[in-house]
């Protein structure tokens, strides 16, 4: 029946699995992480490395009050009251602790600024010192490796494996799963002697199953994620009893390149530079139309609704904050301009109109008050006067999957009939969902991903050793 | 088709036509034109070749080196000339390609090599038929310029080689950042496509190998090769070996390098496990030439110790016989030389006998008669000598058998040596 076994078996190599494996291991010496694709990582590994963390010493450093509950009503705000509080609050309360764990524990490093993303009310957000997840993903390997828990790459999750009474036992995988050729790889049998974790991510980029949700997220819609965010391990928690919880909220990102594919080097140069520090403009009437500081799903309503081009436009001294400014003039994503009519003339935008935009701009943030969009104005924020001028061209991607599976506040996987537990099953991550409601704010997943990965880790190795 | 390498070559090379021929044909494909056979036995003849030489001679020498000699590449690049020229196409030769490489992949895994043989070999082939089949394309696109053909397809096709070759190829620019990579790189370095792209070269090995890849952007003029065995490093930060093949090509005015990387892991875990083996039978060989020697030695020992016995004990006991008239004494003095005699190579220590033939013939019939059990004064009587005469014998046996000042009953002393005597003769 089965060809191998460990205590707890987790599926997902991404923020949520490692980080259950790394706190399982800490009681528990028998733990694997399996994933389908080639390398390590997921969307975790080439995400943006922003975290979200209440009450932060960056922010005692800088001042900036701030505390579990403010991120809290900040992520129901966002979400429309979508959220499951219980959940959303466990994330906001721990986000410091966490963020801690990754600095104490993992010997992660942040840069020494906080940043400010959209909804929130407070800078709150770290980031990497590499500007990718991939600084807090490789340091977890490092210690998978050295705590010797294996990481299994091109293995396929099937489906889960339960006895008579729904109790989750194991898991059939594709053992030598080449990616994306189903036909590759051959059965294989992994039980569990404690517990199934499942942290398979996001399907952001599974064009059918995203379809089924939400019929405006066609193929010509890109998507920010890598090739391998597809709905199967979501599928297979939902045929072994999991509850699907609002699987048609998907964000998209309103900071993506036209330019590049995928989340690029662009996206990060919108969020850290070109929409705190820079304005948003539809490239026909050279206006502003937004908040360039709301939160994406607004943003993205914004810019969809009307079909607008947009383009960011930010100066020398904004940029400053763009940490991958390089990569982004290299490879054309960002253009440089000495002057605003060199740059509305090669983008096509009405000189005259855009002058304008930029001076009332200017005004409202010499004033400190946006009175026509109501962006907040914090003191390192000045107007938009020194050259040269960069601005981005802008798409809206398919980002990120609110909707999931539903887990309680011990990350334990719901029974769809009686809504209890299913035995022995844990999940984290953006495979679950509830957490973000209608929207989730940046930086906010990495923060999610992590806490409730460590909640589950922790509780499937208090699980009794079945024989 | 099991062979041994060490079959004539040309047989095993029409074995192999012939097993690749069928192949094609069961796989209802074209049959194989007389052209297309002479282009592929001419690219593919060499390779089987250094396999039998390599095998026949047993030594299953580095792959490495076995990849030095089989620079054939613009052979197989000419003779895919003649092929595309003949009007074949690329599909096509792609195809036969295959086929013969997997082919040659069976003959390896048929034959009765060891393990570890095979899978050098394996390596060696996959190495050289990824190295031909890279080269060939690569031509056949640059002769394909002229002629009208779906761009696209192509293209594709570039890709789809580029994504299949075993190795890890990374392009690289002038600022040593990663600007193309193919799976098999993702693979080996644990890095998704989307983390590769735009990585620093540099960050992918350690201090030593950065500076060699350095120095080899400098040094490179264009479409020269330089490799180098350096360190690469996964995600997780484990160390493992690579051999790395850096080339220079000049494209529109840019520099570009492109870094051909093999894992080697597992060729230097056999090198080092066959290296291992090596010195333990080394050290096997040194263990059994002491061994030998220390026997020689002993036996040395062992020769001049009898020469010794026999010169001490046998020879002057040979003496008193000869000299001996009364039998009865004389068969104690042969009796106690048979016992020397046996001990001499049975290794029992022999050393009471040897004393008692140290004894006069009155001093062995009293002890004879001791033996039996007779009193001193019964033992004058017998043998009608002074009750202190006898004592003095006593006192001289005593002596010679190093029992002076000993507290052992002699009585009890020689009944026990012809006890023991007894019970050689027993065991024997
Ligand atoms: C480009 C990008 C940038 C982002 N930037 C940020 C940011 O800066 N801050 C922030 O908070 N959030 C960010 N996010 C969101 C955040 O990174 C993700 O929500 C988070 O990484 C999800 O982590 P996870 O562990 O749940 O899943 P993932 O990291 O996606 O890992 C899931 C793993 O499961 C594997 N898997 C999937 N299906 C199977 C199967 N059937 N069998 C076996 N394995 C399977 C996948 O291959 C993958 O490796 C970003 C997202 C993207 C795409």
């Amino acid at each position: 029946m089965w060809n191998e076994e460990y205590d707890i078996v987790i599926i997902g190599s991404g923020f949520a699995g490692l980080a259950a494996a790394l706190e399982a291991c800490k009681t528990c010496s028998s733990v694997v992480v399996l994933d389908k694709m080639r390398t390590p990582g997921g969307n975790s590994a080439i995400s943006g490395g922003l975290v979200a963390a209440a009450g932060s010493p960056l922010q005692e450093k800088e001042g900036i009050k701030d505390s579990p509950a403010l991120m809290l009503e900040d992520m129901l705000r966002a979400g429309l009251d979508f959220n499951t509080p219980a959940l959303a609050k466990i994330v906001a309360e721990r986000s410091t602790e966490t963020l801690l764990w990754t600095i104490e524990e993992l010997g992660v490093e942040y840069k020494p600024n906080l940043n400010h993303l959209g909804g929130h009310s407070v800078p709150r957000t770290y980031n990497t010192t590499n500007t990718s997840g991939s600084g807090i993903i490789k340091p977890m390997l490092a210690k998978c490796r050295d705590k010797g828990i294996p990481i299994r790459l091109k293995m396929l999750l099937q489906r889960f494996i339960a006895d008579e009474k729904g109790v989750i036992q194991g898991v059939e995988v594709r053992k030598g799963y080449l990616f994306p050729n189903e036909a590759s790889g051959e059965t294989w049998r992994i039980r569990a002697r404690k517990a199934v974790i499942v942290a398979t991510g996001g399907f952001s980029q599974d064009i059918k199953f995203r379809l089924t949700q939400n019929p405006i997220l066609t193929q010509e819609i890109e998507s920010t994620n890598q090739p391998g965010a597809t709905a199967e391990g979501l599928v297979a928690a939902l045929k072994a009893g999991a509850t699907p919880t609002q699987l048609s909220l998907i964000q998209l990102g309103p900071w993506a390149s036209r330019d590049e594919e995928g989340f690029g080097v662009g996206s990060m140069f919108s969020m850290l530079a070109g929409f705190p520090y820079g304005i948003l403009i539809d490239l026909k009437t050279g206006r502003r139309f937004v908040n360039e500081l709301s939160d994406r799903k607004l943003l993205v309503d914004a810019m969809l609704n009307t079909g607008r081009e947009s383009l960011a436009i930010v100066d020398s001294v904004g940029v400053k904050y763009a940490s991958t400014l390089n990569k982004c003039l290299k490879r054309g994503v960002v253009k440089q301009y000495e002057a605003i009519d060199e740059l509305a003339h090669a983008n096509r935008i009405p000189l005259a109109a855009l002058l304008e935009t930029i001076r009332t701009y200017n005004e409202n943030v010499s004033k400190g008050v946006d009175e026509d969009f109501g962006k907040p104005i914090p003191d390192d924020l000045f107007p938009i006067e020194n050259p040269p001028y960069y601005s981005i061209r802008l798409i809206s991607k398919v980002h990120h999957c609110m909707g999931g599976i539903q887990i309680n506040s011990r990350a334990q996987v719901l029974n769809i009939e009686t809504h209890l537990p299913i035995r022995r099953f844990y999940a984290a991550g953006e495979i679950t969902g509830g957490i973000h409601g209608a929207s989730r704010l940046g930086s906010n997943a990495i923060t999610d991903c992590l806490v409730f990965g460590r909640i589950a880790g922790r509780n499937a190795a208090k699980e009794r050793t079945r024989t | 088709m099991k062979e041994r390498f060490e079959g004539k070559p040309g047989q095993a090379q029409s074995t192999l036509f012939k097993a690749w021929e069928q192949k094609i044909e069961q796989s209802g494909s074209k049959e194989i034109g007389a052209a297309e056979l002479a282009a592929f036995q001419a690219v593919f003849t060499g390779m089987i070749e250094i396999l039998h030489n390599r095998a026949g001679a047993g030594k299953a020498e580095s792959v490495h080196q076995l990849m030095e000699d089989l620079s054939v590449s613009a052979l197989a690049v000419d003779q895919a000339a003649v092929c595309r020229q003949s009007g074949m196409s690329l599909v096509r030769f792609v195809y036969l390609f295959k086929a013969m490489v997997n082919v040659c992949e069976e003959y390896i895994m048929d034959h009765d090599s060891s393990i570890e043989e095979k899978i050098l070999y394996l390596t060696a082939l996959h190495r050289v038929a990824d190295r031909l089949e890279y080269a060939v394309i690569e031509d056949w696109h640059l002769s394909d310029g002229d002629r009208t053909h779906d761009q696209h397809g192509t293209e594709k096709m570039r890709s789809a080689i580029f994504q299949s070759v075993g190795e890890g190829i990374l392009l690289v620019d002038e600022d040593m950042e990663v600007v193309k990579a193919n799976h098999q790189a993702s693979e080996i370095y644990g890095l998704s496509r989307e983390n590769l792209i735009g990585a620093d070269i540099q960050s992918l090995t350690d201090r030593p190998g950065a500076e060699k890849l350095k120095a080899f952007f400098n040094e490179l003029i264009e479409g020269q090769r330089l490799s180098a065995e350096i360190a690469g490093i996964y995600v997780d930060g484990r160390m493992f070996p690579t051999r790395t093949t850096v080339t220079r090509i000049d494209l529109d005015g840019r520099r570009l390098w492109t870094i051909v990387v093999l894992d080697t892991t597992e060729e230097k875990a056999l090198e080092n496990r066959l290296r291992h083996e090596k010195i333990q039978t080394e050290e096997m060989n040194l263990t059994l030439k002491n061994v030998l020697k220390s026997i020689e030695s002993d036996r040395r020992d062992f020769e001049k110790s009898i020469s010794v016995k026999i010169k001490t004990s046998i020879l002057p006991g040979l003496e008193k016989i000869r000299r001996e008239s009364d039998a009865g004494v004389r068969n104690s003095y042969l009796g106690l030389l048979a016992d020397q005699l046996v001990a001499l190579t049975s290794g029992f220590d022999a050393g009471i006998d040897a004393e008692m033939l140290k004894l006069t013939r009155t001093e062995i019939e009293v002890c004879r008669l001791i033996q039996n059990g007779l009193s001193g004064k019964e033992i004058s009587e017998a043998m009608n000598l002074a009750f202190e005469t006898i004592q003095t014998h006593r006192k001289n046996i005593r002596k010679k058998l190093k029992l002076s000042g000993k507290k052992i009953n002699l009585n009890a002393y020689l009944t026990n040596r012809i006890c023991e005597a007894d019970n050689k003769e027993n065991n024997a």
